[in-house]
């Protein structure tokens, strides 16, 4: 069958009129976005896409029980053709996934392209980012060794200080008062399953806004000329995809995935400490009561949500004088300052 | 009369659509009742047992040991002679502590670095309650402890 015969055949039976998909790719975006800085909203996707296919990869072979996971982990890593390398992708995208969704909130948080009629696409994006971590808090528990296996002991128990509520909440995470079999085939279930479902919707709601409102205007920019979307800009996010590609399989090649210690419920190792991006969390709550810890991260996930709207009100509060900018950025530079400390010490 | 019958109509298709919504908000609650009855897990009750845990001549003298038992983890000490038992536990964020010999006679948790001293109280770090203690026995030369425990959970 000819080239244009099978297209024929093919818009016969799928019958999409062709401006329908022709308007979409030719959108006219505006030309601050050639700037490479703004090529980052398209890598957290190309990520996920990664997550997905290695991550199908290793549940071939993945068993979430605790008398096997720690040896299928090792036999992945060990033993399997190609094991390491699925593996390390695996590990190595989901870090720089987590780096990618922040670049991209600081970006659009710093040009402050959240305002309205845009609240909704931060709200979104922020949803997403909050998933993102969940995704790394229950991928670094199922490897079931010592560091994992502690992790998720610490990372559940912070939900029993929740008043009221928190020992039921507890119970229902863990599947039981403690870490048991249960949690395990849970925290599973909620990496392969509830989570990428949620990721889905979430940027399915986040890129339909995207693309309805168009892209955010610069502030103060009167330059509004335009460029298309196709293929000038595909262009761009697939250049810096590649290279970041390039740049996880030469990490992976150069530096491939260990395992520690298999996990020990009657000991906790005397070096105890979490991936480097739960490094601020992890240093917050060394330093003050629980509950202070628990209330403030709960604050700090809140007004990052609502930070259209806070903004907006800080704006009416001091008109013109960027509070909502200053405050945020102080916010960040804590977070960072915590961060960079615990990576020192 | 039209209007007075377009409004009936109206009333009555208002009727039906409450009475339609809370047929789904029950059917909706009901499913969503048994979806969390199924997640939840049977909680064993807490009952209250004396177990024996080590003999007397295995702790160190003026030193602590942590024994692992199935049905909880035990923070023994030795204070000038006097068996003193815990949770081994921290009451921080349930990472298991360790006897510190050497250092400071404390017991500490590596997790977040919280530091029991041999009455149990915080002494220094993150814990909001000093660790939980039990009520000792030794008996022919055996340390008996009374803590409330529960049946392991079963596999899932």
């Amino acid at each position: 069958m000819s080239a244009t015969g099978l297209k024929g055949w093919l818009a016969e039976r799928v019958p999409i009129p062709p401006e329908m998909l022709r308007k979409p790719l030719k959108e006219e975006l505006p030309t601050h976005l050639k700037t490479w800085l703004w090529a980052f909203g398209g890598t957290p996707l190309l990520f996920f896409f990664i997550q997905v296919a290695t991550g199908i990869l290793l549940t071939f072979y993945y068993v979430p029980y605790p008398l096997h996971a720690y040896e299928s982990v090792r036999q992945i890593t060990f033993s399997l053709r190609f094991g390491w390398f699925v593996r390390g992708i695996h590990q190595a995208a989901s870090q720089l996934m987590f780096v990618a969704v922040l670049m991209h909130m600081i970006r659009v948080f710093a040009t402050r392209a959240f305002r309205p009629p845009r609240e909704l696409t931060w709200v979104f994006g922020v949803s997403l980012f909050l998933v993102t971590l969940g995704f790394a808090f229950t991928g670094y528990s199922l490897v079931y060794d010592q560091l994992s296996y502690w992790a998720t002991t610490v990372g559940t128990n912070m939900i029993s200080e929740v008043p009221l509520l928190g020992r039921p909440l507890l119970y229902l995470m863990r599947g039981g008062p403690d870490v048991n079999p249960n949690t395990l085939s849970r925290l599973y279930d909620f990496h392969i399953g509830v989570m990428p479902t949620l990721f889905v919707m979430l940027i399915a709601a986040h890129i339909a806004l995207v693309r309805l409102h168009g892209v955010a205007p610069l502030e103060g920019d009167p330059d509004r000329k335009t460029y298309s979307f196709f293929p000038d800009h595909v262009l761009r996010e697939a250049a810096v995809g590649l290279v970041l590609l390039l740049a996880i399989v030469v990490y992976v090649v150069l530096s491939p995935p260990g395992l520690g210690a298999k996990a020990d419920p009657n000991l906790t190792p005397a070096h105890i400490r979490p991936e480097w991006y739960f490094f601020p969390s992890y240093r917050w709550l060394k330093m003050v009561p629980v509950q202070v810890g628990l209330w403030s991260s709960v604050a700090f996930v809140l007004s990052m949500l609502f930070w259209p709207w806070i903004d907006a009100g800080l704006e009416r509060v001091a008109p013109g004088k960027k509070l909502g900018v200053m405050i945020g950025t102080a916010g960040w530079l804590f977070t960072l300052c915590l961060l960079v400390w615990e990576a020192l010490s | 009369m039209k209007v007075e019958s377009e409004e009936g109509l109206k009333r009555r298709d208002f009727l039906a659509n409450v009475v339609l919504a809370a047929a789904g908000l029950l059917a909706l609650g009901g499913f969503a009742a048994r979806f969390f009855a199924f997640l939840y897990p049977d909680v064993p009750p807490e009952k209250t047992l004396e177990v024996p845990v080590i003999a007397r001549d295995q702790i160190p003298p003026n030193g602590g040991v942590v024994v692992n038992l199935p049905v909880g983890h035990v923070a023994i000490l030795d204070v000038n002679g006097e068996v003193r038992a815990f949770s081994a536990v921290c009451t921080h964020l349930g990472c298991l502590i360790t006897w510190q010999p050497t250092a400071d006679h404390v017991w500490y948790c590596p997790c977040h670095k919280g530091k029991y001293d041999r009455e149990g109280h915080v002494v220094s770090g993150p814990p909001p309650r000093p660790l939980t203690r039990y009520p000792v026995a030794v008996r022919d030369g055996r340390v008996y402890v009374t803590l409330k425990v529960r049946q392991p959970m079963e596999s899932a």
